[in-house]
């Protein structure tokens, strides 16, 4: 579904990503993991096609095509989610037009027809349950006034609407309470299916405990440095990031 | 004085390149023309002759003047307009009427042609109880209160433009709202332009000189729309002049749109004074005219009085839009709160001036006044004064900010990572800054059809608009 080979990337001067391999296939759940700075938000942002980083060698595939090639808004039609580790604020647009926005643009692009209202509406019913949120949300604006964890939450929640092939999720679980981080967990797992793939980048070996990774990969300064088993989560939380930095350089 | 003669009149001061003697000419020719054998009272035909002359010393605001640095009034000074046509409501007005939203909002209206009023046009037999609404023509015969309020806020005396609006306003609008009536429901002003370039003109655009006067009684409660719309004849001058009185405790929530035809020039002034306790909120909507310079003052004249000013232009291609504020804080404990935004197109472009007075021992002002600006091209621009803030007391708290931006990278990329392309991301994210002031609009059913307008602008969609609840 993925195929990540010697990516390199830059924002302005500073070279970021120094040569990313990474295979994931539908049904597949991987996790990155890395101490602060290692590239773990670029990757995620350099395969959601964000302009500031210049991809300056390696290629990605995305089920048979050239990631790379596309813009963003295609990449999003295609199946392809980010959830963002900051997620903007937009005053002015009911989170109701621009979930039905976007479900409607890959509803489009799969030829099928477009939702109205009504059928939007009966159709994220159950979804704005299963990630304990009200229906009032969907007449607030895009994550406007919404605290971290609300948005963070109403990222899932457009996850579990859009219902995307591959989900990359960028340090969604950061600054959650554990509650929050079950819930968020739980609209996680609601999506695992065999022909979705799931992609999460996290800073913490907690999120792991209730998402429970096939893979896990240890990103240091711009190339993974060791993957292995949901195992290699729990030996982190105990050493550490520094054994494998050491490890890196030398 | 029952006549006057153009030689009684001081000549217009040269006042610079674009507003010499001869543009103020035809202006008083026909003022002339338009008093002799008028039947107007005695009163009414003083005030109009001290305009004109205010008018002929004045003459028209030129650059190097406060206050207009940004705007040249040249596409007006040098223009000959047929003053004052005369035009027949017809059904093929109705239907173009029909077709603009904005007049169909379902309130009792009363409709001013090329500004006179207009019986035809006008649905005026369900005003609330207590709410009246008299043609001026009128009411200057017969309404006491025409001649204690008419022409007193807004003079003319120092302004060339308000002058000459009080000397050639033939008839326009008296409403009344009694002592604690809380009107139920919206009242609709539309002023129409018709006309111009035809037979009726001799060819040229027409200029009009509507004007209104809105008293609302102690305690009284009353929304009121002013629409300006073009039905023909898409060039024209439109100076209208609207007068506010609230009286104590009166709270009136007053909308200009201005929607007239892209070559249009539109100056207006919309004078307001707040007694004791008064509640005054106006909104300032500029969509149409090529050249727009819109004027809100309002004077806080009795303690606790309160007033927001909202002001939002959207301006493309080469549409100038100038708004001015004038916040005169009188007494103290009065608020207010100034939200303008601008969207620049094309080569548009915005103009924002607010001024901010407040005169010795109005302590406890509390004043905020705020400009922001979208721009979606690299070659619209804004051109915003410094904030003229004149405080002469020293218990005050008065702030100020202005931005201009564009759309938000972070906004778009996260908009695009959702399936937006990038043209649809941009057009929402213009809309959803518009939002912001639309989401003040009180009266639903106005809000909607500005919320709908708006967004059928940006996105070409007619659908549902995104505002939040």
């Amino acid at each position: 579904m993925l195929e990540i080979d010697n990516l390199h990337a830059r924002a302005e001067e500073r070279e970021i990503l120094r040569g990313i391999n990474l295979r994931l296939k539908a049904g597949e759940v991987h996790a990155i993991m890395g101490p602060n700075g290692s590239g773990k938000s670029t990757l995620a942002q350099v395969l959601a096609g964000r302009e500031t980083y210049t991809v300056t060698g390696g290629s990605v595939r995305y089920l048979g095509r050239d990631l790379l090639e596309m813009k963003p808004e295609e990449r999003a039609r295609e199946g392809l989610f980010l959830a963002f580790q900051y997620p903007v604020e937009i005053p002015g647009v009911s989170n109701m037009y621009f979930l039905r926005a976007a479900l409607n643009a890959a509803r489009k692009q799969q030829g099928l027809e477009e939702l109205d209202a009504a059928d939007f509406l009966t159709r994220v019913r159950d979804k704005i349950r299963l990630l304990g949120m009200e229906d009032s949300l969907l007449q607030r604006s895009v994550n406007e006034g919404f605290s971290g964890g609300e948005k963070k939450r109403n990222e899932i929640f457009q996850m579990a609407v859009l219902e995307p092939k591959l989900a990359v999720l960028d340090e969604t679980d950061s600054g959650l309470d554990i509650d929050a981080l079950k819930v968020v967990a739980q609209g996680v797992n609601a999506l695992r299916g065999r022909e979705r793939g799931i992609l999460l980048v996290t800073h913490y070996q907690r999120l792991l405990n209730y998402i429970i990774p096939d893979f896990v990969h240890v990103l240091s300064n711009g190339r993974i440095v060791r993957s292995g088993g949901k195992e290699l989560a729990l030996e982190l939380e105990e050493k550490g990031y520094g054994w494998l930095e050491t490890a890196a350089v030398a | 004085m029952t006549s006057m003669s153009t030689e009684s009149l001081p000549q217009p001061a040269p006042a610079g390149e674009i507003s010499g003697a001869a543009a103020a000419r035809p202006y008083l020719d026909h003022f002339v023309r338009s008093m002799a054998g008028a039947g107007a009272p005695a009163w009414l035909r003083t005030r109009r002759e001290q305009a004109m002359r205010h008018f002929s010393t004045l003459g028209f605001p030129t650059q190097r003047q406060e206050g207009w640095r940004h705007t040249s009034l040249a596409p007006i000074v040098q223009s000959e307009f047929a003053l004052a046509v005369e035009a027949a409501w017809t059904p093929a007005f109705s239907a173009a009427l029909a077709r603009l939203p904005l007049a169909g909002l379902a309130a009792p209206r009363a409709v001013l042609l090329n500004g006179r009023f207009a019986p035809a046009a006008s649905q005026l037999e369900a005003l609330p109880a207590g709410v009246s609404v008299t043609p001026l023509a009128r009411a200057w015969r017969d309404n006491a209160a025409a001649e204690s309020y008419w022409a007193k806020l807004a003079t003319g005396e120092r302004h060339g433009l308000i002058a000459l609006n009080t000397a050639l306003a033939e008839d326009g609008l008296l409403v009344e709202v009694a002592p604690g009536i809380e009107a139920d429901q919206p009242l609709l002003l539309v002023y129409a332009s018709a006309g111009g370039g035809t037979p009726a003109s001799g060819g040229s655009p027409v200029a009009q000189f509507p004007r209104a006067l809105i008293l609302a009684g102690r305690s009284s409660r009353l929304a009121v729309i002013e629409v300006f719309l073009t039905l023909s004849g898409g060039a024209h001058f439109t100076n209208a002049v609207t007068e506010i009185r609230l009286d104590e405790n009166a709270e009136v929530d007053h909308y200009k749109i201005a929607h007239e035809s892209l070559s249009a020039l539109h100056f207006g002034a919309v004078e307001a004074q707040l007694e004791r306790d008064a509640r005054y909120r106006t909104s300032s909507i500029l969509l149409g005219g090529r050249l727009v310079r819109n004027e809100t003052g309002a004077r806080l004249a009795g303690a606790g009085a309160e007033t927001r000013l909202l002001g939002l232009y959207v301006a493309s291609g080469r549409q100038h839009m100038d708004n001015f504020t004038r916040l005169d804080h009188a007494h103290p404990h009065g608020a207010s709160r100034e939200y303008y935004k601008g969207i620049l197109d094309g080569e548009s472009v915005g103009v924002f001036s607010g001024r901010i007075i407040v005169r010795p021992g109005a302590q406890r002002t509390d004043a905020i006044q705020s400009n922001k600006n979208l721009l979606l091209s690299e070659t619209a621009s804004l051109r915003a004064a410094e904030p003229q803030l004149e405080i002469y007391a020293d218990d005050v708290r008065c702030t100020h900010g202005a931005t201009v931006g564009q759309l938000d990278a972070e906004a778009l990329f996260y908009l695009r990572t959702r399936g937006l392309d990038a043209d649809a991301a941009r057009r929402l994210l213009t809309y959803a800054f518009a939002n912001e002031i639309l989401a003040q609009v009180a009266v639903t059913s106005l809000r909607q059809t500005l919320e709908k307008e708006l967004f059928a602008r940006w996105s070409g969609q007619p659908d549902s608009a995104p505002s939040p609840a």
